[in-house]
């Protein structure tokens, strides 16, 4: 075992530290409002800070550690991509400016100011079902990092797992957003803490020119090229540069620190400097999985190589800061996801099925209850699902899922005056198609005829989801403009809009 | 070391460092962002203003019932 007593103790008093806090945030949680979105009162560096801390989870180094292990410097280039995707939303406010100004609490509610009621509640379970099943496969990569870096064993990845779970769900279905913003802050702290001194320690270890040459001896110019790299080229970087931003301003756990935020120009802020820091979060676990194919050689498992060379470098004390860092990073992530998406199933999925509306108290306790149920799913899904390509090719086609349907409908919706319901509906079902074709035939991948093969590559499914939910608004819009006459939004709020009394009703 | 190695290590090197550094900017004026977030004037002015929004949503959901 890696871990001695220090580190244990490191651990134990930063997970009873996290938990308490978390715990005593459901003071501040005086109303819905509170719950969801925190009053929204977050300011640009608490929120950039809760932002970055929700992208970055033990999954993230995992499957970017794996990339880098597998393909070289050539995916530094989603370093780049990334960077350029929040740099559009950042410095324009595409997209999450326009949806802050509206105050809705999740993107669904979008749709019923735009489209209709049913369009919302659509909209609503594909972006719930993308987005667990997207979140599906967090908990058994941390399970994989965790004991491996603490010299635990496979063994112990389920009892990790549930642990784990246990401290999340403990605080962040009691305390809600403010909950988040708070453990998310001390966890970005202790995470980016944690990020330098496993750095540091790789870089002491494994210098620059012998990563460059291991690069260049296993892979050739494929890992340095990600046009030539058969995991990536042309496809891929375009769904990529597409995806980026569609996935950025699109994914509800972090488009609601956006929501969350004082005002439409402070939601764009924290985008922008989340946005400097995108290259480094990439790169910077890339680096540590060339560092272990430099050390290790490339018949390892891909996927344990990384947390496996984090354990061997660290010493004994700091490791326990630097797990103490991953599980941060870990915690805050599945609290923005769990209370995202169980916000978003509450309001947009449930709620528009009951024949009355639920009181602020039922809301919330809903949302406890559904935070629950994914946490339990995100269990058994971790522990038996076994992923159909690289992980990091997994969660973009997961996410393409609900982005691709969604970008068409909130892109049109905001800036386009043609967009209608017929449109909306054609948009979401379309960006669904391919991402659910890959997922189901990938399953007997081996009987299918060579015509259709081209459906289970990853790298064609997500840029086709992309292009046919856009076609699916075009088409559908433009042809019906007669029969369904596009919604205009009244500016300037959406309360004023209930108050208006116009045809948006929740 | 290549031309492209060197390319993609400068960009490592550059991404790296930005990242500390903007991590530590947003640390420093996030501990006064938190400590505004959680002081009782402003809890107070989110309460009152959610508690408007509230009774406005509940004036409405009236008049959708009706």
């Amino acid at each position: 075992m890696n871990f001695h007593l220090i580190d244990w103790l490191i651990l134990i008093i930063y997970l009873a530290g996290t938990v308490y806090v978390g715990l005593r945030a459901r003071k501040y949680v005086e109303n819905m409002e509170g719950y969801y979105v925190a009053g929204r009162k977050v300011k640009v560096a608490l929120g950039s800070a809760t932002l970055i801390a929700t992208e970055i989870g033990v999954v993230t180094f995992m499957y970017f550690g794996q990339l880098g292990f597998l393909t070289g410097f050539s995916c530094f280039i989603l370093g780049v991509i990334g960077f350029l995707g929040y740099m559009v939303i950042g410095k324009t406010g595409f997209i999450v400016s326009g949806l802050r100004r509206l105050k809705v609490i999740t993107i669904p509610e979008f749709y019923q100011l735009r489209y209709s009621k049913s369009v919302r509640w659509f909209g609503g379970v594909l972006l719930f079902l993308g987005g667990v099943l997207n979140m599906g496969i967090f908990l058994r990569f941390d399970g994989i990092f965790l004991s491996e870096a603490m010299g635990l064993g496979e063994q112990a990845r389920a009892i990790v797992m549930v642990i784990m779970l246990i401290i999340v769900i403990s605080y962040t279905v009691l305390g809600g957003m403010f909950s988040v913003v708070i453990t998310d802050f001390i966890q970005f702290v202790i995470l980016t803490f944690g990020m330098l001194i496993s750095t540091v320690f790789v870089l002491a270890k494994v210098n620059l020119n012998t990563i460059a040459s291991t690069v260049v001896q296993q892979y050739g110019t494929q890992g340095l090229s990600p046009i030539t790299n058969p995991q990536f080229g042309w496809t891929f970087i375009i769904w990529m540069l597409i995806g980026s931003v569609a996935i950025s301003a699109l994914n509800q756990p972090a488009v609601s620190k956006s929501f969350a935020s004082e005002t439409p120009e402070v939601g764009r802020k924290v985008f922008l400097y989340t946005g400097l820091t995108l290259g480094g979060r990439y790169m910077i676990p890339m680096l540590w999985g060339v560092a272990a194919l430099a050390v290790f050689g490339s018949h390892i498992n891909s996927l344990v190589a990384m947390p496996r060379l984090l354990a061997s470098v660290v010493p004994s004390g700091l490791l326990g800061l630097m797990v103490a860092g991953m599980l941060a990073a870990s915690m805050s992530t599945y609290s923005a996801y769990l209370l995202a998406w169980s916000t978003v199933a509450t309001r947009d999925v449930v709620a528009p099925l009951l024949k009355s509306k639920l009181s602020d108290e039922q809301s919330v306790t809903m949302t406890r209850v559904i935070a629950a149920l994914i946490g339990i799913f995100m269990l058994v899904f971790g522990l038996f699902y076994r992923i159909p390509s690289t992980a990091f090719q997994y969660l973009a086609i997961t996410g393409a899922m609900y982005a691709a349907g969604a970008f068409a409908c909130v892109v049109a919706g905001l800036y386009w005056k043609k967009a209608n319901t017929v449109g909306a509906y054609s948009g979401l079902a379309f960006g669904a198609v391919a991402p659910v074709a890959f997922l189901l035939l990938s399953l007997f991948k081996d009987s299918l005829p060579k015509n259709l093969l081209f459906l289970v590559d990853v790298n064609v499914s997500g840029f086709l989801s992309f292009v046919l939910a856009a076609v699916g608004m075009v088409v559908g819009s433009l042809a019906t403009q007669k029969t369904h006459p596009p919604v205009i939004i009244p500016e300037p709020s959406y309360g004023k809009q209930l108050e208006g009394g116009t045809h948006v009703s929740s | 070391m290549s031309a492209a190695s060197l390319f993609w290590l400068i960009l490592y090197g550059v991404a790296t460092l930005t990242f500390f550094s903007v991590a530590s900017v947003i640390t420093f004026f996030g501990i006064q962002d938190l400590r505004s977030l959680l002081s009782k004037t402003n809890r107070k002015d989110i309460n009152k203003q959610n508690d408007d929004s509230s009774n406005f949503n509940r004036t409405d959901s009236r008049r959708e019932m009706q």
